[in-house]
């Protein structure tokens, strides 16, 4: 089927273009939903800003680095928080947010002043932390305002910090993918190569593009110990700034997340030779296949298979307790990008669901190709859907459980259907055996629990009706 | 053969993501890097690939597709060499035209990352 235009659309018609629906016998060479692309006035779009795409995806997940916000406040509570990312130093990164707080005064007479008293102030407070991110938001962007210049002053004044900053304004982009993109370049062209590791093992790796939602990370970083791999740097879940600088001694990427990183790792492999590895790792089957292909590639394959034997003997007899009752449920995922091509065999194969719709906020064409190659016939495909689209999407294929965040959550609660956090998860982590044991739990209790059926419930009328006998 | 040739086609297509790397180069040297040693593994059991890093992804990558249509795509252990060499070749040249020469992606041909 061509691509499509919905109901709701018809007064934008120009979202036919970022709507798609499988037929038997198309290819990607013929229909590919245009994405990445600025969003169509009308339409009420679900997307963040480019800055959000640097601050709240990557750099905010560090653990051991200030994340100073040079704009008004709300630029600071808006993207802090709301993904939950812990760390083993004591959640770090989670307990503190920091601003440089502007006010009309600082816009019309410049902002650098407040900005620079704000760093010296923030290094002062936490006296052990020595590394800083600072970024531009639109405020201070439009009134010109050079951080790298106060960046370097604060280095030099203190002497012992390091200090990495982003300008990306939120309408440098259409999006949250902007943002990745600025923060990765920079990130290689200002910092990578500035340290140098300790190489502990023969294995080294980067693993990139995996944010430790909800402890990720400490599952992956778990198998690659039991394995005898050295993480150089994980970009950038529960890692360190420095180790971030030392990716150019890893022997491989091994990457998860495409979208948001995958300019580092091509980067990586353009100026350091370090080949890019794309795996996945949600999903029980295809977490035993990134993790052979890693045994492959430094040729300790025993090794690997007795670790996902000791996994399966944990965990498999709970997967497919699972499977058996979620089997033919269907299912909707409305998330950023890469989860939809991530997520649609894994919850097919794994757990026999049927994954019927798939949105996504940011994605560019590359993770369409992937997504509708994996997807079966008949699956609805959009970009940067709006919320009557979704209404469209719900009457059309009555999905059981919706994948989605927060906001459109509310939206999903309100018709009574059950959604799972495709964000910062219910109950993680998500990633490996384990966690994908815990994504069919998610999902089992969101399709069994009882709660949006009480709540389509009309116990007013119920009441009256009692009271008055005809109940 | 056309047929076997559809089925592995799609079948790669459904299951890795060394295809749909970020830009037009990427995606062909990982298509002839990865399948030729896959041919070569199909073959003779071996690989010449080197020891770069870029050779192990290769090999890597190459070791689990064989290993994937060996276990799900029964028709390829009835091929001799000819028929494996003719079967890989028409897959590339499919894959090509699918992920590169003919994609309506349009960030394939930008000149950086």
């Amino acid at each position: 089927m061509p691509l499509t235009l919905f109901k709701s659309d018809e007064l934008i018609p120009e979202r036919k273009k970022h709507v798609y629906i499988k037929a038997p016998g198309e290819d990607i060479t013929e229909f590919l939903p245009l994405s990445n692309e600025e969003t169509i006035p009308g339409t009420l779009s679900e997307r963040g800003c480019a800055f959000c795409g640097a601050k709240l995806v990557i750099g905010g997940v560090l653990k051991d680095t200030i994340q100073m916000i040079h704009g008004p406040i709300g630029c600071a509570y808006d993207t802090w928080h709301t993904k939950r990312y812990p760390s083993d130093n004591d959640n770090f990164q989670l307990k503190y947010v920091w601003s440089t707080n502007m006010k009309e005064s600082n816009v019309v007479f410049g902002g650098e002043k407040q900005l620079k008293a704000s760093m010296i102030e923030a290094f002062k407070e936490m006296p052990d932390i020595k590394r800083m991110f600072v970024y531009t938001t639109c405020a201070t962007a439009l009134i010109g305002d050079d951080p790298k210049a106060v960046a370097k002053q604060v280095e030099k004044e203190l002497g012992d910090v390091d200090i990495f900053v982003v300008e990306c304004p939120g309408f440098a982009g259409v999006s949250q993918s902007k943002g990745h993109h600025v923060l990765n370049i920079g990130w290689i062209n200002e910092k990578v190569g500035t340290v140098e590791p300790e190489i502990t093992s023969e294995y080294t790796v980067n693993l990139i593009g995996d944010y430790n939602i909800q402890g990720d990370a400490y599952v992956l970083h778990c198998y690659m110990e039991k394995l005898g791999i050295q993480i150089v740097a994980d970009f950038t879940g529960n890692a360190t700034y420095d180790e971030c600088r030392s990716m150019h001694r890893a022997q491989v990427s091994v990457v998860n997340c495409a979208r948001s990183a995958g300019y580092l790792a091509n980067e990586l492999n353009k100026r350091y030779g370090i080949p890019r590895l794309d795996v996945d790792t949600w999903g029980f089957s295809y977490t035993a296949e990134a993790l052979r292909k890693v045994g492959v590639f430094f040729g300790i394959e025993d090794r690997v298979e007795a670790l996902i034997e000791e996994e399966m003997e944990k965990y498999k007899a709970k997967m497919d307790w699972y499977k058996e009752r979620l089997s033919g449920k269907k299912v909707a995922i409305w998330t950023g990008g890469p989860r939809l091509w991530h997520w649609t065999k894994a919850l097919e194969d794994d757990l026999g669901m049927t994954v019927v719709a798939m949105s996504s906020k940011f994605g560019h064409q590359e993770d369409f190709e992937k997504v509708i190659s994996r997807g079966h016939e008949g699956a609805i495909y959009i970009d940067d859907a709006n919320e009557l689209e979704f209404f469209d999407v719900l009457e059309m294929v009555h999905p059981d459980v919706v994948f989605t965040g927060p906001r459109v959550g509310e939206l999903i609660k309100k018709v009574h259907l059950p959604y799972v956090n495709g964000h910062a998860y219910h109950n993680g982590p998500y990633m490996g055996f384990e966690g994908a044991v815990n994504m069919a739990r998610d999902i089992y209790n969101a399709v069994n629990s009882p709660m949006m059926k009480l709540a389509a419930d009309d116990i007013v009328a119920q009441s009256k009706a009692i009271i008055s006998g005809s109940f | 053969m056309e047929s076997n040739v559809n089925e592995l086609y799609k079948y790669i297509q459904q299951k890795y993501l060394w295809q749909f790397y970020s830009r037009n180069w990427d995606r062909e040297n990982n298509i002839n890097g990865i399948l030729d040693a896959a041919k070569e593994l199909l073959m003779t059991g071996k690989c010449s690939l080197g020891d770069s890093l870029t050779d192990r992804h290769y090999y890597s990558e190459a070791k689990i597709v064989v290993s994937d249509i060996k276990r799900d795509l029964k028709f390829v252990e009835g091929l001799n060499e000819k028929g494996i060499a003719e079967l890989i070749d028409r897959v590339k040249a499919k894959l090509i035209d699918v992920t590169v020469t003919n994609s309506l992606n349009g960030e394939l041909n930008v000149g950086y990352y």
